[in-house]
Formats: structure tokens, sequence, C-alpha cells
């Protein structure tokens, strides 16, 4: 595991050490981040725009399901670790 | 780097080994290089400092809960209208129910998870750690608009904590307020899950794999995925009331062909997940607690697990059962019905393991593991009253009653709410250095363990007697019930001072706290000296 070679400076206010092994932590860090920001966004919209499809109780019901397989995909991806 | 070896039968670091050489380094300069005073705390991207302001305000936001739930327990106190009009009755139910679990509960989870996330996985701080100090500081904000709602024209929002359309599309102005508090506590959320998925995922100490955390851990990352999943389906919900409420759409108004029911199917899709929310982190807090208290592993690791995991799944197909009476196919009731009763399956293996965990063990009562055993006892009779209100036909009769009230109070208070209080006095020793009041805790378990079921356990009977909830005013065949019940909420909320007192005590003038004060604790903040260092695991340890 790669995940916590780095070191924090005495202000906390940024991570120090090795650049290759920082930077590489702080585009995981982000990638993750946005990863998870753009699945609540696709949440956040699409529970509006379900209403605005022919049949609103099918739009949500498609939403749901997207939420649904999210949450067995994430979970799923762990437990097996 | 430092050495934990680790005990592959509980899943957990066994830390009594670990080299502190780092972190004794750095100990010389705790608060050396960074700002005093308020700028320190409004400041601050430190996940211990974040997470006491987390912990702090919710007790706050608790207190005042409180008092709103008093107010509403002072006016049932006999049957007839005492104190409150009946509209600022309904508001302040509402503003009950908003404050407890948007500004008492999942704050003080997120309190918890700030504090005891990084120190469980050997993680330096949180992933994003500027992001964390604005997660927390969107909260006080929020509060605020959503008290200011109080003091505007029409009042605060009055239609229930559930906001239904079109209550809440016809209220005042104080309506505007809520939906906007709404978005900044959502958006607070998800920003803290973010942090928190992030940071479990890639911040763990090397040859921590994902079945080797400690159970707290995987609880809240389970409850983070919630929290990414069903926080913007609120958002969107609330968004649509605001555009019906000012912006002519009609997605909940009838009157402009919208559908109010389709806004209860959304709320409760939400609202149910938002449930496992608020019980997720204090299943991991107990989890923790039973084992360091019972001198023995987890039962069933990997059990555990896939439990909570399936229990949030599942708690993805239950929401209709709040809503059975707005009408629906007999099948849709079948369906709604079964998969409610199938949570209990995951829930019972939990309680079975927890159980069977303190089966033979060296078991010791001391105030933190009291308060695990009044969860799991007080927890389980909740379940058990869900059980009964999932069956649709008790349910239709059931709907709206005192019973669906002591239901989830007992699901809420006496299972969150008492695994939190165990939480804080398992880990003070850790957070502040020093050692709570023993005998003062076990008065507080005590009082609130009693006053608890005097205030909720009546409210069974009154709900079987057909007494609805939220109404200021009742017939007399309830006013006994309720005069106990009364009397029950104010001993409940007075015996939540010696909390107070007592950790304001031990944070003053405590008797200092070894490194580890429990015996049988085996996770890695235990490794460290207490009180837990400002910066810790700079340099991570390797777990075995």
């Amino acid at each position: 595991m790669n995940a916590t070679m780095q070191r924090r400076d005495d202000t906390a206010k940024g991570v120090t050490g090795p650049v290759r092994d920082r930077e590489s932590q702080r585009t995981a860090n982000r990638r993750t981040g946005w990863v998870l920001a753009s699945v609540a966004v696709v949440f956040f919209v699409g529970v509006i725009l379900a209403q605005y499809a022919g049949s609103p109780s099918v739009g949500i019901a498609v939403l749901g399901f997207a939420i649904l397989g999210f949450l067995i995909v994430a979970i799923g991806r762990n437990v097996r670790k | 780097m430092s050495s934990i070896p680790h005990d592959h039968a509980t899943g957990h670091a066994v830390g009594h080994v670990v080299d502190h050489a780092v972190d004794r380094g750095h100990a010389h300069d705790e608060h050396a290089h960074h700002p005093g005073g308020i700028m320190r705390w409004i400041t601050t991207t430190n996940h211990k400092d974040i997470g006491t302001l987390y912990l702090w305000f919710s007790f706050i936001m608790f207190l005042v809960g409180g008092c709103l739930a008093l107010t509403i327990r002072t006016e049932l106190f006999e049957p007839g209208l005492q104190i409150v009009d009946p509209e600022f009755f309904n508001s302040l139910t509402t503003l009950h129910g908003l404050v407890m679990i948007f500004l008492a509960i999942m704050p003080a989870a997120v309190g918890f998870a700030n504090w005891q996330v990084p120190l469980m996985i050997g993680a330096p701080d949180m992933a994003f750690a500027r992001m964390n100090n604005w997660s927390f500081w969107l909260l006080p904000f929020a509060a605020t608009l959503l008290f200011t709602s109080f003091f505007v024209p029409g009042g605060a929002a009055a239609g229930g904590w559930t906001l239904y359309a079109p209550l809440s599309v016809q209220a005042g102005m104080g309506m505007d307020l809520t939906i906007f508090a709404i978005h900044i506590m959502g958006a607070s959320s998800i920003m803290g899950s973010i942090n928190i998925i992030t940071t479990i995922l890639n911040l763990r100490a090397p040859g921590m794999t994902m079945m080797k955390m400690p159970l707290f851990v995987w609880t809240w990352l389970i409850t983070a995925y919630l929290l990414i999943a069903v926080m913007p389906v609120l958002a969107g919900a609330v968004t649509m009331l605001l555009t019906d409420r000012h912006f002519n759409t009609s997605f909940f108004n009838a009157a402009g062909g919208g559908d109010p029911v389709m806004f209860q199917h959304i709320f409760w899709f939400f609202g149910h997940p938002e449930v496992y929310i608020m019980i997720f982190p204090a299943f991991g807090i107990v989890s923790t607690i039973i084992p360091a208290f019972s001198r023995k592993p987890l039962f069933g690791y990997a059990s555990m697990v896939y439990a909570t995991s399936s229990i949030a799944i599942l708690s993805f197909l239950v929401w209709a059962h709040h809503m059975f009476t707005v009408g629906m196919p007999a099948a849709g009731q079948l369906f709604f019905m079964y998969m409610t009763m199938l949570i209990a399956v995951p829930t019972g293996v939990k309680v079975f393991n927890w159980v069977a965990t303190m089966w033979r063990g060296s078991m010791t009562f001391e105030t933190p593991m009291l308060f695990a055993i009044g969860f799991i006892f007080l927890f389980t009779m909740g379940g058990f009253t869900g059980l009964v209100l999932a069956i649709t036909p008790v349910d239709i009769a059931l709907q709206d009653t005192y019973y669906v009230v002591a239901h989830f109070h007992y699901v809420l208070v006496a299972g969150s709410l008492f695994a939190f209080f165990g939480g804080i006095y398992y880990w003070l020793p850790k957070w502040c250095g020093r050692m709570y009041n023993e005998t003062m805790g076990k008065w507080h378990f005590w009082l609130s363990m009693i006053f608890f079921n005097v205030t909720f356990f009546p409210m069974h009977f009154l709900g079987l007697a057909g007494m609805p909830r939220r109404v200021p005013d009742y017939a007399t065949q309830f006013a006994d019930w309720n005069l106990v019940a009364s009397i029950g909420a104010f001993g409940f909320g007075l015996s939540q001072l010696l909390l107070l007192y007592n950790v304001v005590t031990c944070i003053r003038s405590g008797p200092p706290a070894p490194a580890k004060p429990w015996e049988g604790a085996d996770t890695l903040e235990w490794t460290l000296p207490s009180p837990a260092p400002y910066h810790t695991f700079e340099t991570p340890p390797v777990v075995q």
C-alpha cells in the first residue's frame, strides 16, 4: 500500500516530503474527491430531471436504481479487499 | 517507521509495542506553530481541533433541541392548551426534529469520525484538511438560518421535519430559511463524506487492508457512502419545493398538475437511509467498546462488515413503509413489508455478535460499557417495535400515533445518543489526557436509562390507545401517561447536565490519564500518548 508515504510540516498547512509521493498522494486524493463529488452532483440533478421524464415515476425509478447500483459497487469493491 | 503487530483473529491492530519515537519528537512543540485563541478554532485544519468543534457544536445543539422538546412536554403535561399556541407547537416539533437530526446527531457522528478515523487508520490527518474546516463552519450559519425562522413573518416551518407538500409549499417565509438551512447542512455533510471516504481509501497505514480496519472505520465508510447517495436527493427535493413556492413550477403542487405524494416518495428515499446514517456510527462505537471491556476480540468481524453493508443496501428498498396509508397496490405493500422485515436479519446478526463478544469475556462495567449495554438493550426494543410497524395492517392502525414516536426515540435516543455518550467516555482520556469521574459517569448512565424509559415507554401505551402525534392538546383519557412522560423528559434533560459537568471538570482538573486506560483496547489510537499529540502518525505506522 502506498497510501501514507508523506510528512506534514509543523504548521499543518501542507504536506512536505518526497515530491513524488506527496504529489501522487494529492493526485489520488483529488481524483477520489472529484469522483465522489460528481456522483453527488449527478444524483442532485438527476432527481430534478427525473420529474421531466415522460413519466416521473419511471424517471425516479431509474435514478433510484442508479443510486442503489452506486452503493452496491462502492461497498462491494471494498469488502473484497 | 514504527511497526505494529496485527491480530488476524480480531482484525484490529494490537498497538502495545508501537514505537512512538516520531510522536515524542513532536511533543515539545505541540501547539507552537499555529494561531492561538479564537483564530485557532476558526482557521484550524487539524482533524482533532475540527472534531472537537463538531462535538461541542453538536452538544450545544443537543441542549437547544432538548429545550424545544421540554417545551413540547410542558405543553403536553396536562390536557388543554397551556403555554404555546398550536401553530407554535407545530414549529416546535418541526424544529426539534430538524435540530436533533441535522445539527446534533449527524455533527456528533462527524465529530467522532474527525477525531478517530485518522487515529484508527494511522493517517496524519483528513485527506482534505481545508475542506474539513469549511464543512464544519457551514453548520453555525445553517443553525442561524434555522433559528432565525422563528422570528420571521409566519414563524418557523411547522409541517414536521418531513416538510411534506402541500404544507411546505404553502408555508410562510420560515420555510424558505429552512430550505436554505437544509441546503447548507447537506453541502456540509457531502463535503464531510467525501473527506472521510478519501481518507479511509487513500490514507490507511501500510498493511491495514480494508478487512483489517476497526469496525468504527468500516461503519463510517458505509455511512459516508450513504450520505453521498441520499443527501443530493434531499437537496433536489427541497430545491423543487423552493421553485414550487417562488418560481411557479408544479413539481408537488396538485393545483398545477404536480404530485404531492411524489415528494413523500423522494423524501423517504432519503429519509430511511438517513436513519441508518444516524445509527451506523453508533454501531461502530459499540463494536469498539464491547470488545474492549469484554477483553475479547469482536465476535464475527467479517459478518459485522457484511451485515452493515446489507443493512445499507436494504435501507434503499424500504422507504414506502413510511407511507402505507397514502395508498399503494397490495403488491407494493407486501414488497415493502417483507423488505422491512428482512432488515431484521442483518440487524440480528449484529446484536448476536455483540452478545457473543461478551459471552465468557472478562467483563467490567465502566461507564462506556454501561452505555454500550444500554444501547443493545434499548436499540433491540426499538428494533422490535419497528418490526411491529413493518406489518402493513398494524402500521395503518398505528400510523402517526405516539407508538411511532416511541419507536424512533428508542432507536435514535437510546440508539445513537447512548452510543455517542459511551464513545465520549471511552475516548475522553485520549482526547484530553485526563480521566473523567467514573462515579458521576455511572450516575449519568443510570439516570439517563431510567428517565429515558419513564419518558418514552408510556408512549407505546399512548400510541396503542390511539393518541395522535404532533398535537398540542389531547383527550383526558391520555392524561396520566402524558404526565409520566413529561416528568421523565425533565429528568432525562437534567441528567445530561451531569455529562456536561463531568466533561468540563475532566478537561479542567481530571487526574492524568495513561496512554491506554482500558486494558482491552487494541486499536491504533491507544498506541499514542494521552492526550493525543497535535500531529500524529506523520510517519505512518506499519500494521503487520
